[in-house]
């Protein structure tokens, strides 16, 4: 095969096989298949996953040089070896693993959030962002055109428009001046090169875009179409030339770094170099995706089942975080958000928490709790992770696998905690993605431990309440209070509050609440 | 006229040419990184050759849609010389001849859906000629024979999948049969060779009785077939050497509703009609065959050939037989 053959070289079709297909036939419509590709037909019969598997390996295979399995499937024991002293491990999974730093883009492509690549310069960040708006359909020198440099003289007028000069000098009324918008806010892939050298003021507009999907020049509005976002720091832990604003921060869904290049793989850029090829310019056509398509995949993603089993343990991860015993004498608001809305001092606060075990308490390693954008997110994206492998359910290693790079930014390390300091556990302090994963891992081991799959007995009076209350009688409801009662007074009898148990105990607060109105309702009836 | 580097281009064609320099330059700058062998020479002589009068007769059946048609063939004509399919360097003339013969005399339905019909006719054509003992020329013939009594893309695919089945492609018979019955009775008629004085349900009726139904020819002139003077209606496959597939004399099996024909480690389906036989490996272990028969049934007398019967096998229809000093297989009508 000729060099340049190979970025024109698609992955066969299945890519991730499932059980075959029936024999063979012998069937008519075989006469009009051959060498020449009928594109209105076989658009509408690929199915949309396989497509983006097809885009996915295409990715890995020839354009982004990114040898990197860190996204890990096995179906059976993976090998696993030593390295050196012992403290590194090498594992080799027995599954489809994936490319974080490619697939995360690319499932923020089919379902339009918001992705951020951060790593140092030269290392494909903007390569990528181009590459997902080619496979938007957009040529490259669209995409290059529309791309936002950020740089320390961007104003908003940059940004997003202008007023026309001569409705400025003859308008009578702000109305009567035409604003001329960019022409990226209209695209349904955006990309921003160098987010955090933008202004604050302009990072104000910008989230204006991100958060609500409109722009705003002297009061005009241009509503832009729901999209893709792109957007590349080289440094995120605020190294750019303006600090970037918080709420702009937390618009974005997942982060991915770039990682660093294997010169193994010399070969290939030299390849690229001597046939002067770029990969962004030769996307095969068949990975190209219309806007119905990705209309379509959003919907089919959308339609993936999260069972119940995998949310139960989302929810007991999510509730280990919030709770902060000293931050309140009200019960309900005993929140790290508490604390941090007074302004109080972190250590002086953690200091003051004696009861727990800090090292075991996972609510201890972090400094903030999880917000409900965070768990949207985590469970959007783990819902296309298991699209993406032609699953249409979630399992348990979806949301393990996709969990860090979700919360890389909305779970903020307390590097003082006693978890960092623990053997073995150092490394944590700088690898956001493995801590993030031995987190969930420790709080499944807990989820375990409790036996909280057959064992939930505050999942069962919340199932029970869930169930309605229509014909339920004044005896039954004081029974049902008295359950409740009796539960809180187990759950709490001599043990120590911990962030899954202070969550319950509001949830028994609360059915208590429910019933008690219902009750007196029952009564004055 | 405009006059181009690989000859004399018609106004239709060439006002697209103008108009689409730039981007039609850069899909060839992208195709070159496809086919890194495709020849700027060969693709404009096919342009100028071929495409450019069917791009002529797509705007004089409707002026509107020829620059649309003019782009599409122009993407086509790139995967086609690029892959050498057609121009100097290509092994075969049958897409040659269906750009030259067959669309322009469809010229309405290629302005109709451009993309689906040169892709559908020049895989076709494709088919056919990669398709040992399938005759392409009686294809393109029925073509452009029955192409102005349809009246839409669909039909006229419908009579190309007839057509095919006609030319040799027996495999694709069933699908054929049921493609013709949902036409127009007289375009059905036409496109299987049957005289417009005959019902389709008669037609219809006796090409699903039998692979050996000619429906050309009268009721009154076929002749009766009785267990006493078997009719020998083809004899297919050769050797190796010559052309064929087997690489020893083979044998045959009817199982699963199909003829099997083995020969050597090889096994072959074997689907024959009429019109013609096509033979289609078998994956080693995919099937598993009976032994085959040495003995006819009784009461049948079989024709005299070269060697001793080696193996007989019989559907409802047919009569299979080989011979050990033949590579060929006999086949007789039953019905």
């Amino acid at each position: 095969m000729s060099p340049l053959n190979i970025f024109q070289r698609l992955s066969s079709a299945p890519t991730n096989p499932h059980p075959p297909a029936a024999p063979r036939t012998f069937d008519v419509a075989e006469l009009y298949r051959g060498p020449v590709a009928a594109p209105d037909a076989s658009a509408v019969a690929a199915p949309l996953d396989e497509k983006l598997r097809q885009a996915y390996f295409w990715i890995v295979n020839t354009a982004i040089i990114s040898p990197h399995y860190d996204i890990e499937y096995n179906g059976a024991a993976p090998q696993s070896y030593a390295v050196g002293d012992g403290s590194s491990r090498i594992t080799l999974p027995s599954a489809q693993s994936y490319s974080g730093y490619v697939l995360l883009p690319l499932l923020t492509f089919a379902t339009r959030r918001k992705c951020l690549f951060i790593g140092g310069p030269g290392r494909g960040k903007t390569a990528s962002a181009v590459l997902m708006g080619v496979l938007g359909g957009y040529t490259v020198r669209d995409v290059r055109r529309a791309m936002q440099h950020g740089h320390p003289q961007m104003t908003i007028a940059d940004l997003l428009g202008t007023p026309l000069p001569a409705d400025l000098v003859a308008a009578q009324r702000v109305e009567d001046i035409r604003i001329s918008w960019r022409a990226w806010l209209g695209m349904r892939v955006k990309i921003v090169d160098e987010y955090n050298r933008i202004p604050t003021r302009t990072q104000s507009a910008l989230l204006t875009v991100m958060a609500d999907n409109y722009a705003e020049v002297l009061d005009h509005i241009y509503e832009c179409p729901d999209a893709a976002w792109f957007l590349t720091a080289n440094d995120d832990r605020g190294g750019g030339t303006y600090q970037v604003i918080e709420a702009l921060r937390d618009r974005i869904d997942v982060v991915v770094q770039a990682l660093a290049f294997n010169p193994r793989f010399l070969s290939d850029l030299l390849t690229r170099i001597e046939e002067r090829v770029r990969p962004e310019e030769v996307v095969p056509r068949q990975i190209v995706f219309t806007e119905s398509d990705v209309d379509r995949m959003q919907d089919e993603i959308l339609a993936v089942e999260l069972p119940e089993p995998v949310r139960r343990r989302i929810e007991f991860f999510a509730s280990q975080f919030e709770l902060c015993d000293v931050a309140a004498d009200q019960f309900e608001y005993k929140t790290k958000d508490t604390a941090r809305l007074s302004g109080a001092d972190w250590h002086t606060l953690t200091a003051r928490d004696t009861g727990r075990d800090r090292l075991k308490d996972l609510g201890c390693q972090t400094t903030n709790g999880l917000s409900v954008r965070a768990l949207q997110t985590l469970i959007q994206y783990a819902k296309a992770i298991a699209y993406f492998r032609g699953n249409r359910i979630v399992e348990l290693e979806d949301v393990r696998q996709i969990l860090p790079f979700v919360l890389h930014d909305k779970l903020s390390p307390d590097p003082d905690a006693p978890f960092f300091d623990a053997a073995g556990n150092g490394a944590f302090r700088t690898d956001r993605v493995g801590w993030l994963r031995r987190l969930f891992d420790l709080s499944c081991g807990e989820y375990d431990r409790l036996d909280l799959d057959r064992e939930d007995a505050v999942g069962a009076l919340l199932a029970e309440l869930r169930r309605g209350v229509d014909g339920v009688n004044e005896r039954q409801v004081r029974e049902r209070l008295v359950r409740i009662e009796r539960l809180v007074q187990e759950l709490t009898k001599g043990r120590k509050l911990y962030g899954h148990l202070y969550d319950d105990l509001l949830v028994l607060k609360y059915l208590h609440q429910r019933y008690t109105n219902y009750l007196r309702w029952l009564e004055t009836r | 006229m405009s006059k181009q580097p690989g000859g004399v281009v018609d106004e239709p064609f060439a006002r697209v040419l103008r108009a689409t320099r730039d981007e039609l330059n850069a899909r060839f700058a992208e195709a070159r990184q496809r086919y890194p062998s495709l020849a700027g020479d060969e693709l404009l002589n096919f342009l100028t050759e071929v495409v450019n009068p069917l791009v002529s007769a797509v705007a004089a059946a409707c002026p509107d849609r020829s620059d649309a048609m003019a782009l599409v063939a122009y993407e086509v004509a790139l995967e086609l010389v690029g892959q050498r399919l057609v121009g100097s360097l290509a092994r075969g003339s049958a897409i040659d001849a269906t750009w030259r013969r067959v669309l322009p005399a469809a010229a309405r339905f290629v302005a109709a859906e451009p993309s689906r019909m040169l892709a559908s006719l020049t895989n076709a054509a494709h088919q056919l000629e990669a398709t040992p003992g399938a005759r392409v020329g009686a294809w393109i013939d029925d073509l452009i024979r029955l192409a102005p009594e349809c009246t839409t893309v669909e039909e006229l695919l419908r009579v190309g999948q007839i057509a095919a089945w006609r030319a040799g492609m027996a495999h694709f018979r069933q699908g054929a049969i049921a493609a013709a019955a949902s036409l127009p009775q007289p375009l059905a008629l036409s496109a299987v060779g049957a005289s417009h004085d005959r019902g389709w349900a008669e037609i219809e009726a006796g090409l699903l009785a039998s692979e050996w139904f000619d429906p050309a020819r009268p009721e009154a002139t076929r002749a009766s077939t009785t267990a006493t003077s078997l009719r020998t209606v083809a004899t297919v496959g050769a050797f190796r050497g010559f052309g064929g597939v087997f690489g020893v004399p083979p044998r045959v099996t009817h199982a699963a509703g199909n003829f099997h024909v083995s020969s050597g480690d090889e096994c072959w389906i074997l689907t024959a009609d009429l019109f013609g036989a096509t033979f289609h490996r078998v994956a080693p272990g995919e099937a598993r065959l009976p032994r085959p028969l040495e003995t006819p049934p009784s009461g049948v007398r079989l024709p005299d050939g070269p060697g001793i019967v080696t193996s007989v096998a019989s559907s409802a229809t047919t009569l299979a037989v080989t011979r050990s000093l033949t590579h060929r297989v006999i086949l007789i009508a039953l019905q």
